[in-house]
C-alpha cells in the first residue's frame, strides 16, 4: 500500500514539477538579443586585452570592424520572432497529455517487470538469531575457513551436520568424507555418511552407503544406527525376511527410547503387511499395544491419540517425572505433533525446573525442537 | 519497497523523457517561449527521478538485498564497503543505470547553465537531448534491468568479478561515461542548431564548456584505464590497441579535433560545417563504443556483457542516431554559408592540419577495429589485427602532427608567417636538439627514433613553456609580469595542455629503453634489471578475505645497498575461484623496477616478469597536465577572440573555410 501511495506522489510530483513552468513563465531571450550580448561581450573583452597590452591598436580595430560586419548580417537574416505565442491551447495541450501520458504510461511500463507485491529484503533483517541466514553466514565463515584449512578435521565435523538440517547431502557426505581422510574412520562417521549418501538417494540405500554401514558395523557390531540402515539396504535388495530378522534382533537389543521406537516403528509398517510375527506378549504394555495393533489404521491412530492426549492431560494437571515428560514429548515428535511436542516441552521445563534443564536441552536438540513460548 | 520506487522512477523517467523530446521542439518551431521553458524543467525532473533510481540501487547493494537480481548476481555480504558502492556500476545492467543517469546530469546542465541561451536552439537542443535519454531509458528497462527482482531470495551473493575489485574500478567507469557522455550534448547542440538552421560563432560558444568538460574526463578516463591495466593485469604495459581502448580513444581522437576546431569557429567564424560534422561524429563513436563494449561483438577483458540481444538494441539505437544525424546535415549543410577567409600558413590553417590528422588517425583505428569484425562477418574468418597495424598506421600519423604543434600554437590568425614563428621555436629547437644528443650519448645505443621521439617530446614541452615567456617579455622586461598575470587564462592552458602532450611522447619514447626479464626463480636466484638487482628471497601463502595467495618476496638492491621490498602475489579468489595478480613495483623518481609473477608450480619456483621502466609515470602524468590544461581552459569563462593581423600590402589570395 505504502508502495502505491509514493507511486501516486511521486507521479504528480514529477508532473506538477516538470508543468510549473506554465504558471511562471521564465524570462527569455531572442535570438538576437542573445547575438548581440555576444558580440557586445566580445568587444568588451577585445578592449581588456587592448588595456593589458596583448594585442595593439590596429588588430583591435580590425577585429571590431570584423564583429561590426558579423552582427549586421545577423540583424539581417532575423525577423524578430514574438517569443509570446498568445495562443494557449499548445500549452494546455501539453500539460493535458503529461497529466494523462504520465501514469497511463509509466505504470504498466513499472509493472511489466516490476515486483509491486516483494518488499525489500536487506540481509541484516533477514539475519533473526537462530534463523537459517544466520546459520548460513555461520556456515560461509567455516567453509571460507576451510577452504584454507583443508586438514582442520574439527572444522569439517562441525559443518557436515549443518549440511545436513539444510538438505545439501552431497555436502555433508563430502564433509564426512575429509574427516575420515584425515583423522581416520570411525563407526560413527562412517554411519552419518552412509546416512548423508542414503538421504542424497532419497531413501535408496546405494552400495556405496551399504560399505560405509558395513564398515561401521564391523568397528563397533552394536552399532544400531549402521544395523538400521543395513536392515533397510537388506529389505530394498529384496530380503525381506532378512531385514526383518534384523530388525527385529536390533530392537531386542535396544532399551526403551526413541531409537526403539523407530524400529518398532519399521518392524510394524511389515507386521501391518503380516511379513513380520506379531510382538511377544511378554508385558501388560505388550498385550495393550497387541489390543491396538488388532484395530484398523484409523481407529489405532485415534486411540493412540487419546492416549497421548490422556498423559499429556495427566502430567499438565498432576505433573510427573522426567522419563514421563519425555514419553510424552517423543510420542507428540512421532505423531507428527510437533507444535504440541514444543508445547509439552515449555510445560515440561516449567514443571521440572531447574533440576531437569540439561536433559530437557538435551531432549530438545536430540528432536530439533524449540520450547513454544 | 525502496526497490520498487527506484524502478518505478526509472519509468517515470522514461516517459518524461518522451514528452521532453516533443514539447520544447514543439515550442521552438512555434516560437512558444513557455512551451520551451517546460524542456529545462523537465530536464531537471529527470535527473531528480534517474538519481532516486540510482539511490535505490545503491541502497539495495549497501545492504545486500539479495531479492534484486542484480545485487545478488554481482555483490556479497563479505565484500569491503567501497566494492559495494562501486559494484553498482561494475556490471552491465548498473553501468548503463550510470549511463543514464550522467546522461541526465548534463541534460539538467544545459537546463540549469545555458538558460541564456536563445530560446529556439535552447528548445532544439534539449529535445535531442530527451531522445537520447528515451533511447537509452528505454533499453535499461526493456533490455538490461537493474531492478529485477528473484522470488526467493539467496542468501549469499555471487561476487564481483575479482578483477573489478580495485580502486581503479570506482573512478576509470565513470569518469570514461562522463567523457562519452559527454558528448552527448555537444551532439545535442549540434543537431539543434542544424533544427534551427542556425550556426554562427555563438555555437561555438554554447559548446564549450560541455566541449571541455567531456575531453578533460574522457582524457582522464582513458589515462585512468590505461594505468589500471598498467598495475592490475600484470602484464607490464601500458596501452594494448585492445578495441575498448579503441573504442574509447577513436571519440578522444576526434574529441580532440573538435576542440581545436570550435576554437577556430568561435574565434573567426571559420569551419563551421566541418566543427558540426565533428560534433555528429564524435558522439557516433561515443556510441559505436558503447555498442562495442556492451554487445560483447568484441572478445576483450571488459566484455563482460556477452548478450547479442542488448548489443542489436543499442545497434539500432545508434542507426537511429548517427542516420538521422547524417540525414538533418546533409539538408541543412547547403543552406550553411562558409565563414572566415584566412590563408593556408596561419593559426587557422594549423588548426585545419590538426583536425585532418586527428581525424585520419581517428579513421585507422577505427577501420583496424572493425575490419576483423567485418571480414569475420563476411567470410568467417577470424584475424586479429594487433599493435604493429596501429604502430604502423597511428604513429606516423602523429609524429608529423606532434612536430607541428610548437609552430601551429605561434602563428597568427588569419595569414601567419612561418619564418618568424620558426626562428621564434629556435630556442626551444636548440634545447631539444642537445638534450637528444645527451640522452643519445647518456644512454649509449638505443633505436634511433626512440632517440629522436625523446628530443621531439623535449621540444614540444620546452617551446610550450617557452611560449608563455615569449608573450610575457613582448614589449620588454619592464611590464612582464604584469603581462605574465594579465595573460588570458584560456592561454595558458593551451600551452600546458600541449607541453603534456610533450611529457607524454618522453614517457612513451623511453619504453624503448626498459629492460625486461621473463624467468623462473627459485628463492635465492638474482636477476639483474639495469642498475637493479631483483632477489627471489621466499614464496610463501597468504589468506585474505575473500581469497588465497602466493606471495613471492623480493629484495631489490642498487648495487650492494637494499632499496626496497617487493610482495607481488598471485591471488585466488575463492569465490569465483578466479585467479588474480598483484604486481609488486619500487618507484625511484619517475622510473620504476616492476614485478608480476605467475605460476608456482612446484611451490620451489615461481615464473616471473621483471621490468626496469624508466620514466614510466610520464606516460600518464602527460594526460593528467592535459586534463589540468583542459580545467583551467574551462575556469576561463571569457570570451575569445582571434584578433586578425591586419595586411601590410596586398593581402595574398585567401582561401575560403572548408
Amino acid at each position: 500500500m505504502t508502495l502505491w501511495i509514493g507511486i501516486v506522489v511521486l507521479t504528480f510530483g514529477a508532473a506538477a514539477f516538470a508543468l510549473r513552468p506554465l504558471l511562471r513563465p521564465p524570462r527569455s531571450r531572442s535570438s538576437l538579443d542573445h547575438a548581440i550580448g555576444f558580440y557586445e561581450a566580445r568587444r568588451q573583452e577585445l578592449d581588456r586585452q587592448m588595456a593589458a597590452g596583448l594585442i595593439s591598436e590596429s588588430e583591435r580595430a580590425a577585429s571590431e570592424a570584423e564583429q561590426a560586419r558579423r552582427l549586421l548580417a545577423i540583424e539581417r537574416q532575423q525577423k524578430a520572432g514574438d517569443g509570446r505565442a498568445a495562443d494557449l491551447r499548445p500549452r494546455k495541450v501539453a500539460a493535458l497529455l503529461l497529466l494523462v501520458f504520465l501514469p497511463l504510461l509509466a505504470i504498466p511500463l513499472y509493472l511489466r517487470a516490476g515486483s509491486p507485491s516483494l518488499p525489500d529484503q536487506p540481509i541484516a533483517a533477514r539475519i533473526a538469531p537462530g534463523g537459517d541466514a544466520e546459520m548460513h553466514q555461520a556456515l560461509q565463515r567455516i567453509e571460507l575457513h576451510l577452504a584454507r584449512n583443508p586438514n582442520d578435521a574439527r572444522g569439517f565435523e562441525v559443518i557436515a551436520p549443518a549440511y545436513m538440517r539444510l538438505g545439501r547431502f552431497q555436502d555433508a557426505a563430502f564433509a564426512y568424507r575429509r574427516v575420515m581422510a584425515i583423522s581416520g574412520e570411525t563407526a560413527d562417521h562412517l554411519a552419518n555418511l552412509g546416512e548423508a549418501l542414503t538421504a542424497a538417494q532419497n531413501g535408496i540405500v546405494s552400495a556405496e552407503a551399504k560399505e560405509a554401514f558395513r564398515k561401521a558395523v564391523a568397528l563397533d557390531p552394536g552399532f544400531a544406527k549402521a544395523r538400521f540402515y543395513l536392515a533397510l539396504a537388506t529389505e530394498q535388495d529384496g530380503d525381506v525376511p532378512g531385514a526383518v530378522r534384523m530388525l527385529g534382533e536390533l530392537s531386542a537389543s535396544l532399551p526403551e527410547g526413541a531409537g526403539k521406537m523407530r524400529v518398532e516403528a519399521e518392524l510394524d509398517r511389515f507386521r501391518a503387511e503380516g511379513k513380520a510375527p506379531p510382538r511377544a506378549a511378554s508385558s501388560p504394555q505388550d498385550e495393550a499395544a497387541r489390543a491396538l495393533s488388532a484395530l484398523p489404521p484409523d481407529e489405532r491412530a485415534r486411540a493412540i491419540e487419546g492416549m497421548v492426549d490422556g498423559l499429556a492431560a495427566r502430567l499438565s494437571t498432576q505433573g510427573g517425572s522426567f522419563e514421563e515428560w519425555q514419553r510424552l514429548i517423543q510420542a507428540r515428535v512421532v505423531l507428527n505433533q510437533r507444535d504440541k511436542a514444543a508445547v509439552a516441552l515449555a510445560e515440561a521445563r516449567k514443571a521440572l525446573g531447574d533440576k531437569a534443564r540439561a536433559e530437557l536441552d538435551r531432549l530438545a536438540s536430540a528432536l530439533d525442537l524449540k520450547a513454544a513460548p | 519497497m525502496i526497490v520498487e520506487i527506484g524502478h518505478y522512477a526509472l519509468a517515470l523517467a522514461l516517459v518524461l523523457s518522451l514528452f521532453q523530446a516533443i514539447v520544447p521542439l514543439w515550442g521552438a518551431l512555434k516560437r512558444d517561449d513557455v512551451l520551451v521553458a517546460l524542456g529545462p524543467q523537465a530536464a531537471v525532473a529527470q535527473l531528480l527521478l534517474i538519481s532516486l533510481s540510482f539511490a535505490a540501487l545503491t541502497y539495495a547493494y549497501l545492504v545486500s538485498d539479495f531479492s534484486v537480481s542484480n545485487v545478488y548476481e554481482n555483490s556479497h555480504t563479505l565484500k569491503p564497503l567501497i566494492y559495494k558502492w562501486s559494484g553498482v556500476w561494475g556490471n552491465h545492467e548498473g553501468s548503463m543505470l550510470l549511463w543514464v543517469l550522467i546522461l541526465a546530469l548534463f541534460g539538467a546542465g544545459v537546463a540549469v547553465f545555458s538558460r541564456r541561451l536563445p530560446s529556439d536552439i535552447l528548445g532544439a537542443t534539449l529535445a535531442v537531448q530527451a531522445m537520447i535519454a528515451a533511447a537509452f531509458l528505454a533499453f535499461v528497462l526493456f533490455a538490461s534491468n537493474p531492478f529485477l527482482r528473484l522470488g526467493q531470495a539467496p542468501f549469499e551473493g555471487r561476487d564481483l568479478n575479482p578483477i573489478l575489485q580495485d580502486p581503479g574500478l570506482a573512478i576509470h567507469p565513470p569518469l570514461l561515461y562522463l567523457g562519452y557522455v559527454g558528448y552527448s550534448i555537444v551532439f545535442s547542440f549540434a543537431a539543434g542548431a542544424l533544427i534551427v538552421g542556425r550556426i554562427d560563432a555563438a555555437f561555438a560558444r554554447m559548446i564549450r564548456p560541455w566541449n571541455l568538460v567531456a575531453w578533460i574526463t574522457l582524457t582522464l578516463g582513458i589515462a585512468m584505464g590505461s594505468y589500471w591495466a598498467y598495475y592490475e593485469l600484470g602484464w607490464g604495459g601500458y596501452w594494448f590497441w585492445d578495441p575498448v581502448e579503441n573504442a574509447s580513444l577513436m571519440p578522444w581522437l576526434t574529441g580532440t579535433a573538435l576542440l581545436h576546431s570550435a576554437i577556430v569557429m568561435e574565434k573567426r567564424e571559420a569551419l563551421k560545417i566541418w566543427t558540426i560534422l565533428l560534433a555528429i561524429i564524435t558522439f557516433s563513436l561515443s556510441l559505436l563504443g558503447t555498442f562495442l563494449v556492451r554487445s560483447g561483438v568484441l572478445t576483450s577483458v571488459h566484455a563482460f556483457a556477452v548478450d547479442p540481444e542488448r548489443g542489436l538494441f543499442i545497434l539500432m539505437i545508434l542507426i537511429a542516431f548517427i542516420g538521422g544525424s547524417f540525414t538533418l546535415f546533409a539538408f541543412r549543410a547547403k543552406a550553411m554559408e562558409s565563414g572566415g577567409l584566412f590563408a593556408p600558413v596561419s593559426r587557422e590553417g594549423a588548426l585545419v592540419l590538426n583536425n585532418l590528422f586527428l581525424a585520419v588517425a581517428a579513421l585507422a583505428v577505427l577501420v583496424g577495429t572493425l575490419y576483423p569484425l567485418a571480414l569475420e562477418g563476411v567470410t568467417g574468418q577470424k584475424i586479429s589485427v594487433g599493435p604493429p597495424f596501429f604502430n604502423l598506421t597511428v604513429v606516423p600519423l602523429m609524429l608529423p602532427l606532434f612536430v607541428a604543434i610548437p609552430f601551429g600554437q605561434r602563428l597568427a590568425w588569419k595569414r601567419g608567417d612561418l619564418l618568424g614563428v620558426v626562428q621564434r621555436t629556435g630556442v626551444a629547437m636548440a634545447i631539444g636538439l642537445v638534450a637528444t644528443l645527451a640522452t643519445a650519448y647518456a644512454i649509449g645505443r638505443g633505436p634511433a627514433l626512440a632517440i629522436l621521439a625523446i628530443g621531439l617530446g623535449l621540444f614540444i614541452l620546452l617551446a610550450s613553456l617557452d611560449e608563455i615567456r615569449e608573450r610575457a617579455m613582448r614589449g620588454g622586461a619592464a611590464g612582464a609580469f604584469r603581462r605574465l598575470l594579465g595573460l588570458p587564462r584560456t592561454f595558458v592552458a593551451t600551452a600546458l595542455a600541449h607541453a603534456g602532450v610533450g611529457i607524454m611522447v618522453i614517457g612513451i619514447a623511453f619504453t624503448a629503453f626498459e629492460k625486461e626479464a621473463i624467468l623462473s626463480m627459485k628463492p635465492g636466484d638474482s636477476v639483474k634489471l639495469g642498475e637493479y638487482t631483483l632477489t627471489l628471497r621466499g614464496i610463501s601463502p597468504y589468506s585474505g578475505p575473500n581469497y588465497t595467495s602466493t606471495v613471492a618476496q623480493f629484495t631489490v638492491h642498487d648495487g650492494t645497498r637494499e632499496v626496497a621490498e617487493l610482495r607481488p602475489a598471485k591471488r585466488l579468489y575463492i569465490g569465483r575461484q578466479m585467479p588474480t595478480s598483484e604486481v609488486g613495483r619500487h618507484r625511484v623518481g619517475l622510473s620504476e623496477v616492476y614485478v608480476a609473477i605467475g605460476e608456482t608450480s612446484d611451490g620451489a619456483h615461481v615464473d616471473l616478469r621483471a621490468y626496469w621502466k624508466p620514466f614510466v609515470t610520464l606516460i600518464w602524468l602527460g594526460p593528467v597536465l592535459m586534463a589540468f590544461g583542459g580545467l583551467l581552459s574551462l575556469s576561463d569563462r571569457r570570451l575569445r577572440i582571434g584578433a586578425p593581423r591586419l595586411a601590410m600590402r596586398r593581402p595574398r589570395r585567401l582561401e575560403p573555410a572548408e
